[in-house]
């Protein structure tokens, strides 16, 4: 394929569908990095050449039958000013894009946010259907504990940590993966006493029935220093709620309290961090980039888009 | 009525609960004419279990009886030899655990030999093993008293 | 008062009203959490299963336990005794269980549950003039091992103890045996006899180990069928007493044995390293990974060729085993059979609930269970079973994070799992901190673990 320069902004609006997979950052709303990034692919487009405006039917106009009036033939062959953008105002307008939003994210939760733009709210509405794994990165901070389990709210005890070593952290976070593997079973809608059970056991990892309970498929370690402590954590239906007092959970069963300083979401399916768009290249170039991207990602792994299936996958 | 013999076994004579337990079983659903604790020495066994002499588990059956003391009842009702049979459950501890999870040998049991109570299998075999626990008990007056009061 | 707010736009932030207020708080009247740390022992006890027989030790008093009627224990419930006391071994017979512990005061073996056959020593309550005799212990209580002068508290402390139906056997440091309760069988090491009455004695029965394997050897390891007792020593040799009708003692007989017997058969040149034996079905294991076996076969456990004998009186090597690699732990339950390999495998054969759905089966091929049933999957590719363990009616397995898996039949609830259905398949029990070690016993299980703090 030959990659030509187009600056028509209709051939690019064409063009303008698929997964967007953009960084979000933390303290930003969802509703907003939406906002901002409607509004520059509008401003990118706009700023595009523009077609021309309509011509107006060339209908024989009512003349004093004297047909070399000159004025009145220029007029008809003038395009409808009505449709000019001095007069009709940009051609696009962020009412004109299709979005939609794949999973949220909370508002301090930084990292990969996945949108559909155009026939991509198709697909993505096909990946919130499968509910594919998340993976966070999650910093607690020792010592302090906030209303919350956040860091923008009052703290409410204070408390030492010097006890707390890695490896303390590192047994909790696999006791509680296996924990959380067990109430999968429990949360799968499977009975247990019977022979499918088993053998969606011998499988590994299975999804649960619906999608409230928040499940955790593994959780460890990746790095500690005090009073910080980082955690990787694979989970489905989470919410920045529940990841945040989990850390609080896991602070008071190592004897200290703690408060979730950072959630960042690494890995969206096989979405990374590592192709997700920067909030300096919310622009039309990028977004293009990164749509045309992640049209090669879904071509690689087309069973992110397969109807919903009971085990889990990546 | 029917009389049966129950023999419940040293180990669980040992288990104060499990004691417990199968002698509520047996008030609810049996009388109780004659009761006592025996103690099953080799002679004794090898008379009461004449019909099982050269089958592999026999030594081991009769060891095990000798291990302890036995509590020996003779209980009455209708139908009662099924009916405690049928409390008692399959003599095999590992197979009634699965197939009659709520029997006594499936609660109480604790392997094929150790299978908590004995039962007697047939009216004949019922007389015959009361005749040799409880050699004084006056089975004629029994069934004589029982028909007076019928 | 617009002009101002104007010029506050200009020099200023404004933040929101929810940051006003986090900004503004006083940060020195912040309370200080002290965390209550109960108990700071390395290991910590929990007991699930059959409550009734006191084996589990969680009550404190007859009277509270009658008000609040617990028949079974359902899920892992730590036992308030490890709180106090630091535990290093436990062990559960029939109704009772063993815990070794080190003190200040030099007790070293506590006990709970039944002890109709004084197997937990002579307890009495009551006045010294009038004791009454206590058949049921529903709180850990001591056991005064007979000590002679010279020895010390270290020479008292566990080295290894095993508990069966009614007896049980302790090593100490000092490589002293003490045998409790029932002799009826000859388990206790010591000739039987009639008519002994074993409720309320206050015998234990005491046994240097020289008199067993002489002054080279010494004695590792103990390990109680049902009715029987096994001593592992140092040079691998196995030495029995006790009920052999099944064969169990492997001694070559059928005979009920008061004499501890060095046993020969296939082991006789073997270095045995590992014996096991939860009823009357025996498996050994030498240390090149081969299993040896003998006693009860009637599931076909030991050999499966069509006119095997069901009762196995000497000790012979397996050849079920063979081909499926090199076998790091075994253990014997009491239809089936169990095998860890090397690789991290388990394999089970037998009759009853061996793992592999909902079908009460028997086979006499061992066949081995996934890995991702015991936790190995894309999040944790490394986890590998390390041990495995066994009692008459349920199977256990602990991974290497110290999970512990249970399945099998779900007597009085001994499985741990919150019910009283059978487990058809590895399930991971609700513990709070790795384990350690396991006591499977006949309808109560017991584990030691190390907590996260």
């Amino acid at each position: 394929m030959v990659l030509t320069k187009v600056y028509d902004a209709a051939t690019v609006f064409r063009h303008l569908n698929g997964i967007l997979n953009v960084y979000k950052p933390a303290g930003m709303k969802v509703k907003h990095v939406r906002n901002a990034i409607l509004s520059n692919i509008c401003k990118g487009l706009n700023s595009l050449e523009q077609r021309e405006p309509r011509e107006l039917p060339k209908s024989p106009l009512l003349g004093t039958g004297t047909a070399g009036d000159d004025v009145l033939h220029k007029i008809a062959s003038n395009p409808d000013l009505s449709d000019h953008i001095l007069s009709a105002g940009p051609h696009y307008t962020p009412s004109d894009v299709r979005f939609s939003t794949v999973a949220p994210l909370g508002d301090h939760t930084s990292g990969v946010l996945l949108f559909g733009i155009n026939k991509g709210t198709g697909q993505a509405s096909c990946i919130k259907g499968n509910r594919p794994v998340r993976v966070y990165h999650i910093t607690g901070r020792m010592g302090t504990a906030t209303e919350n389990h956040l860091p923008d709210t009052h703290i409410t005890v204070r408390s030492n940590f010097r006890h707390v070593s890695a490896e303390r952290i590192s047994g909790l976070a696999s006791s509680m993966q296996a924990s959380h593997q067990r109430k999968m079973y429990e949360l799968c809608g499977v009975d247990l006493q019977t022979q499918a059970a088993y053998e969606l056991a011998c499988k590994g990892l299975i999804r649960p029935a619906d999608n409230n309970h928040p499940v955790i498929y593994g959780i460890n370690l990746i790095h500690f220093e005090r009073p910080h402590f980082t955690l990787e954590l694979h989970a489905i239906n989470e919410t920045e709620e529940y990841l945040a007092a989990l850390v609080h959970d896991m602070a008071l069963e190592l004897r200290t309290v703690a408060h979730c300083a950072q959630i960042r979401c690494v890995r969206h399916s096989h979405f990374d961090i590592r192709d997700s768009l920067l909030r300096h290249g919310w622009n039309l170039p990028g977004i293009m980039k990164n749509l045309r991207r992640h049209r090669d990602l879904l071509r690689e792994h087309p069973q992110m888009m397969h109807p919903r299936q009971i085990n889990l996958q990546a | 009525m029917e009389i049966t013999l129950a023999l419940i076994k040293p180990h669980v004579l040992r288990n104060t609960y499990a004691m417990q337990q199968i002698r509520a079983l047996i008030a609810q659903n049996f009388t109780v004419l004659d009761q006592k604790e025996v103690h099953i020495t080799k002679e004794l066994s090898a008379k009461f279990y004449a019909e099982h002499r050269g089958k592999f588990f026999y030594h081991r059956l009769t060891s095990f009886m000798n291990s302890g003391p036995c509590y020996a009842l003779i209980l009455q009702s209708e139908a009662c030899i099924k009916k405690w049979r049928g409390l008692l459950g399959p003599t095999k501890v590992f197979r009634a655990v699965y197939s009659d999870p709520d029997c006594i040998r499936a609660l109480y049991g604790l392997s094929d030999t150790r299978n908590a109570c004995h039962g007697s299998d047939s009216e004949e075999s019922a007389m015959r093993e009361i005749g040799i626990l409880f050699p004084e008990f006056k089975l004629d007056a029994v069934s004589r008293e029982v028909k007076k009061k019928t | 008062m617009l002009k101002s707010a104007r010029i506050g736009l200009g020099i200023r932030w404004y933040t929101a009203k929810a940051k006003r207020s986090v900004l503004a708080q006083d940060q020195s009247k912040v309370k200080e959490y002290t965390p209550k740390v109960t108990d700071n022992h390395e290991h910590r006890v929990y007991v699930w299963g059959f409550q009734e027989t006191g084996a589990l030790g969680l009550q404190t008093s007859v009277k509270k336990a009658k008000e609040r009627y617990t028949e079974m224990v359902h899920h892992p419930t730590r036992l308030q005794f490890s709180n106090n006391n630091e535990i290093t071994d436990v062990t559960a017979g029939y109704g009772f269980t063993a815990y070794a512990v080190q003190r200040d005061d030099g007790e070293t073996l506590f006990g709970s549950g039944l002890n109709t056959d004084s197997q937990l020593g002579f307890q009495v309550k009551g006045n010294a003039k009038d004791p009454s005799n206590l058949d049921v212990i529903i709180y850990p209580t001591a056991i005064k091992l007979p000590r002679r002068q010279e020895e010390t508290d270290e020479d008292m402390q566990v080295k290894s103890m095993s508990a069966g139906r009614a007896h049980l056997v302790v090593v100490t440091k000092n490589g002293t045996v003490f045998t409790l309760g029932n002799n009826s069988y000859g388990q206790c090491g010591r000739s039987i006899i009639e008519d002994e009455r074993y409720s309320g004695s206050a015998l234990i029965h005491r046994i240097p180990q020289e008199d067993i394997c002489g002054k080279e050897d010494e004695i590792t390891h103990v390990e109680c069928g049902q009715d029987h007792t096994m001593f592992l020593t140092k040079n691998g040799r196995i030495y029995t007493c006790g009920w052999g009708a099944d064969g169990q003692t492997g001694q070559g007989n059928y005979h009920t044995a008061g004499q501890i017997t060095l046993i020969g058969g296939d082991i006789a040149k073997e270095k045995i390293v590992r014996v096991t034996c939860s009823s009357d079905c025996v498996l050994a294991l030498n240390e090149a990974g081969d299993v040896f076996g003998w006693g009860n076969s009637e599931y076909g456990q030991l050999d499966d060729s069509e006119h095997a004998e069901t009762q196995i009186n000497t000790p012979r090597a397996l050849k079920l085993t063979k081909g499926i690699g090199r076998i790091k732990d075994v253990a014997a339950g009491g239809s089936f059979c169990m095998a860890l390999t090397d690789e991290g495998l388990v394999y089970t054969w037998g009759f009853g609930i061996l793992g592999f759905g909902p079908f009460v089966e028997q086979t006499s091929r061992p066949q081995h269970l996934l890995p991702p049933l015991f936790g190995r999957n894309d999040f944790s590719n490394a986890t590998t079973v390390v041990s495995i363990g066994c009692g008459v009616f349920h199977m256990g397995a602990v991974n290497s994070d110290g999970d512990l898996f249970m399945w099998g039949k779900n007597r009085f609830g001994h499985l741990g799992l919150g019910h009283k259905k059978d487990q058809f398949f590895p399930f991971k029990a609700a513990i709070n901190g790795k384990v350690s070690k396991v006591a499977f016993g006949v309808d109560h299980t017991i584990a030691l673990c190390k907590p996260y703090f």
